[in-house]
């Protein structure tokens, strides 16, 4: 029991410490294939230190909203990863505490807060950046249901390491068009739940085509660097429910071993880094999207989604 | 278990995924805004419909399957994609934006209907079924559907000719998998496909020339004058 | 064998018009190219009274009293077309030579694929035949290249060719139940005897695909749209074509198919072709009031003929004899109807009704053909329309569809105004245009197709009667 909770800590560790190792990796790849130079892979360490050493101006206008937003934010990524399996196969501690739609939930709640907070200092482009983010993320919610139904469907179940082994249980349910249409939502959802570019642009600097990054503008300090982090852990969650759940359920620990768990933390990580470097190429090769054509992408998302879970009853 | 019938396995699990992926384009394709893009889409179509019938004729030991494959590649994904590029070079490769008569969340919400009412029909007649018609009669028909309401909703030529493709490859999709014997008579429809496509492109081709325009959207303009005339 | 000269000859006929130099020779040859298959026609014809049916490559091609009938009715329709367009084309066109010339090799090549619809016996390949009359008629109905010609075959060759698209799903889902049931041999026949051991719900959809699909580009009214654009856009001897005889031949698919559909419990087949079959009499019935092109007129009339069939189709045992009588008029008639519209457009270089007064001065011939062979589409009495249209009624009668009959009296008392309110305004009053006399060829046209017209309006004769018996066999079970 004890072991497991220490796993489970782990875990959080994991998240917590390796999250902006791969947002760094990103940016360069990108940078990169599009033949820069780019920022070095360390650059979001170095941009949290620099933030978390900086002093904070909090508007006299806001709320207790505002000053609590970003911890609520980091704090969201992290409880979901107690959820799920990052590094093991075999369920922890905390497993049965939630199934994915309690995760959906969680990291929604955060994002929930980080929007209040964006309208609650009175900037016009807070306000821009929540309504534009609520247009977006209202659209992503039906998706996720959809998806965790289509999931339960297969699997009987939405614990994620329940959906986890179903996968794997025969090739007929590794191979069936259920779960390839599973994971195609879910790529969707995915990007645009973490602001990749068909949707938003990450990297601009443009305060009216925002979308996500709107939200963020009035944070400063250690405030603006949990808000990151946070963002940086959401998106390394988000992979890990796509890589270790729905598509590549392989490479983690099976054993209840320290050494196993090292094994299993340097395979997670070449997972990702594959998935990232995906990501990349996804997002030098499109282009965004305008403003009113994210319903298209996101209504495609949706009946991909829809269609697994008609699909799903012919296929066992 | 021996080697062959795991190849069987195998293969038999690649058409499923081939079969979610084939779906999949159709409904991108509906949804595609420029003529570009429909066009790689519905390339991307035919070689799914190929890939299917060449496992297919590997799992069935059918010589024509795989033929079948030959020509929906050669026709589909080269030859027509070819004569459309040449013929209307300029159209194609315009950013212009395709009008649509119904907006997309309408229209994917209509795709989804259509998929549910398409399993529904032929969820009777999958009982004992083998896995490949498992996923290709209903994927073959709701295709086949989704082509027709691509059809009735565009208003250009371009889109039209590929949305009309798109429903022989749903029809033949779903043919593949149930009529594995007959194949004579697929070989024939597969060259037939090509003949309308030869015969379709050349009319639009002439369409667009004495309309005075190079715009196929001219068409629908034309179309709604005489409605109006009919109705007056 | 003779079977299988019946395509081949117009596809010589077609050859010869395309690389010979001189326009006479391919009308000449085109002429008699077709009368040929009209005599041999009429020789298969006269053979299936006797042998009731002949196979000449078996379970590939032959022919049954079905097919053969469907035969005598397009070699004639042919033979008329092919005689009227040697002055008509002659007249309507500035077209230089070379287009007459391209004109008479599609013209040769729709015949050939049109003959090769009834003799298969395999319905998938029936299929194909019936893709090919799409495919080499589209040039057809937009031959004179006006944007609205063009755009009428734009939306001939897209509609049908959906169509027949969603009809070879259908046929598809058919030849599955028979390999389901391990028969290798595909035809109508063996589909016949199977039926009964096919799944319920695969027929059905087998049904409804074969009947949505085939029933476009028979102008069965939602899928219909097409139909009054390229019927009236092609040129004349075409249109005559189109209208008369091709969507019959399209309907001898499903017909072919019919003893497979009967076959489903509940009237289900039955129940389809007669809802189908009134909407598109009273749709079209409700259009032809307010049309304004002349042909377009007789275009909705052929949608009204193919409800009409329909509901023969849908009436069951009873019906079938009528319908068929139906069929057989109808293909005079109609074809009969557009060769006079033609003359009518030969006077006045116009399709629109509004500006084309006192036909009868203008050309008496145009005129009496125009008024006297809408009266007999319309279903007045002394011609032959009239008596199949009665045998319908009281088919429905016997077979106790008393709303059905009521309704079929009440749209075709509509569609009889409306065409008579047209023409009225057409033949009658001041004269708009300048007189003219016809080509001899167009006349002598006139005269050929009114004879059928007329004769089977006063009797039928007995060789026809047991011909068209024999065919009602082909649509039992």
């Amino acid at each position: 029991m004890a072991v497991h909770i220490l796993f489970n800590l782990c875990q959080v560790f994991v998240v917590l410490l390796l999250s902006p190792f791969f947002q760094g990796f990103l940016t360069r790849i990108e940078e990169r294939m599009q033949a820069k130079q780019g920022p070095s892979v360390w650059q979001p360490y170095y941009d949290l230190w620099k933030l978390f050493h900086k002093s904070e101006v909090v508007s006299s206008q806001s709320t207790w909203i505002f000053r609590f937003a970003p911890y609520i934010y980091f704090i969201s990524p992290l409880l979901v990863t107690l959820l799920i399996p990052v590094l093991t196969d075999y369920p922890l501690f905390m497993a049965f505490m939630g199934d994915m739609v309690a995760a959906g939930f969680i990291l929604s709640a955060g994002a929930f807060f980080l929007l209040l907070a964006a309208m609650d200092a009175g900037s016009v482009y807070g306000f821009m950046g929540s309504s534009r983010t609520r247009m977006v993320s209202s659209l992503v919610e039906p998706i996720f249901i959809i998806v965790f139904f289509s999931v339960s469907f297969a699997a009987n179940s939405t614990i994620p390491y329940i959906v986890q082994a179903h996968w794997v249980s025969t090739p007929a349910a590794f191979y069936s068009p259920t779960h390839l249409l599973i994971v195609a939502a879910f790529i969707m959802i995915i990007l645009a739940e973490t602001g990749r570019i068909p949707v938003d642009n990450p990297a601009g600097h443009f305060e009216l085509a925002m979308i996500d990054e709107a939200r963020t503008l009035e944070f400063s300090g250690s405030s603006r660097a949990l808000i990151k982090w946070g963002g940086y852990m959401k998106f390394m969650v988000l992979s890990i429910v796509l890589l270790n759940v729905l598509l590549t359920p392989w490479g983690l620990a099976t054993h209840l071993s320290a050494l196993d768990l090292l094994a299993a933390i340097l395979r997670i990580s070449l997972k990702i880094t594959g998935f990232v470097i995906v990501i990349a190429v996804i997002e030098t090769s499109l282009a965004k999207l305008r403003l009113f054509r994210i319903p298209d992408f996101l209504g495609i998302a949706f009946v991909t989604a829809v269609i697994a879970m008609i699909v799903q009853p012919f296929h066992f | 278990m021996n080697q062959p019938l795991v190849i069987t396995d195998l293969l038999t699990n690649v058409n499923s995924v081939v079969g979610a992926l084939f779906l999949l384009s159709a409904i991108v394709l509906m949804t595609q805004r420029q003529a570009q893009a429909v066009l790689r889409w519905f390339i991307r179509q035919s070689i799914l419909l190929a890939l299917s019938a060449f496992i297919l004729g590997w799992i069935h030991h059918s010589a024509e399957l795989i033929i079948v494959g030959l020509i929906t590649i050669g026709a589909k994904s080269i030859v027509i994609p070819r004569l459309l590029t040449t013929t209307f070079g300029p159209e194609i490769r315009s950013r212009r934006e395709l009008e649509f008569v119904v907006n997309t969340p309408m229209s994917l919400v209509i795709a989804i209907v259509l998929s549910i009412l398409s399993y529904f029909f032929v969820a009777p007649l999958l009982h004992g079924a083998n896995q490949s018609v498992l996923v290709n009669l209903p994927v073959g028909l709701d295709v086949l559907l989704i082509g027709v309401y691509t059809l009735t909703v565009r208003g250009e030529a371009i889109p039209q000719m590929l949305a009309m493709m798109t429903i022989d490859n749903g029809a033949f999709y779903a043919g593949i998998a149930i009529t594995t014997s007959s194949a004579i008579v697929e070989l024939a429809a597969g060259l037939e496909g090509v003949m309308v496509v030869l015969v379709a492109a050349i009319l639009a081709r002439t369409l667009a020339q004495h309309i005075g325009s190079t715009e196929v959207s001219e068409l629908t303009v034309l179309k709604e004058g005489e409605e109006e005339g009919e109705s007056r | 064998m003779i079977i299988i000269a019946v395509p081949l000859i117009p596809v010589l006929a077609a050859l010869v018009a395309f690389f010979s130099r001189r326009l006479n020779i391919v009308r000449i040859v085109s002429v008699l190219g077709s009368a040929a298959t009209l005599i041999l026609t009429l020789i298969v014809a006269q053979q299936i009274t006797q042998h009731f049916r002949i196979t000449v490559l078996p379970h590939w091609v032959g022919v049954n009293g079905l097919s053969a009938l469907i035969l005598v009715l397009q070699s004639f329709v042919a033979f008329t077309a092919t005689v009227y367009s040697w002055g008509y084309m002659k007249r309507v066109t500035s077209l230089r030579p070379q287009r007459q010339q391209h004109f008479y090799v599609n013209l040769n090549l729709f015949l050939a694929s049109l003959f090769m619809v009834p003799i298969f016996l395999q319905p998938a390949l029936t299929w194909v035949a019936v893709e090919l009359t799409t495919v080499l008629s589209v040039f057809l109905v937009g031959f004179e290249n006006t944007p609205k010609a063009l755009e009428a075959a734009w939306k001939y060759a897209v509609i049908t060719i959906m169509g027949a698209t969603v009809a070879v799903l259908g046929i598809f889902l058919l030849l599955w139940g028979l390999l389901n049931l391990h028969v290798s041999i595909q035809t109508w026949n063996t589909l016949k005897l199977a039926a009964p051991r096919i799944p319920l719900i695969q027929l059905k959809l087998a049904f409804v695909l074969i009947f949505i699909g085939f029933g476009t580009k028979v102008g069965i009214v939602p899928m219909h749209t097409w139909l009054p654009d390229a019927h009236s856009q092609a040129p004349t001897p075409v249109c005559a074509l189109l209208s008369g005889i091709e969507v019959s031949t399209i309907l001898y698919v499903i017909m072919r198919l019919w003893p497979v559909f009967e076959q489903i419990p509940g009237g289900f087949a039955q129940n389809w072709a007669l809802v189908f079959g009134l909407i598109s009499v009273g749709t079209a019935a409700l259009l032809m009031i307010q049309v304004r092109d002349f042909k377009r007129l007789f275009a909705f009339s052929t949608v009204e003929q193919m409800g009409i069939l329909l509901v023969g189709l849908g009436l069951g045992p009873a019906g079938h004899y009528a319908m068929l009588y139906q069929l057989l008029t109808h293909a005079f008639t109609k074809s009969l109807v557009f060769y006079s519209a033609g003359t009518a457009f030969l006077a006045t270089s116009t399709l629109d009704i509004a500006s084309v007064r006192g036909l009868i001065r203008i050309s008496p011939i145009a005129a009496g053909s125009l008024l006297l062979s809408g009266l007999a589409i319309a279903g007045a009495p002394p011609f032959a329309v009239f008596l199949s249209e009665l045998s319908i009624f009281r088919a429905a009668l016997i077979s106790r569809h008393v709303i059905v009959l009521a309704l079929l009296l009440a749209f075709l008392t509509l569609a009889f105004f409306g065409v008579m309110r047209h023409l009225n305004h057409m033949v009658f009053g001041q004269p708009s245009h300048p007189p003219i006399t016809l080509p001899h060829s167009v006349v002598l046209t006139l005269v050929i197709s009114w004879i059928p017209v007329l004769a089977f309006g006063l009797y039928l004769p007995i060789s026809v009667h047991h011909l068209l018996t024999l065919t009602t066999l082909a649509l039992r079970r």
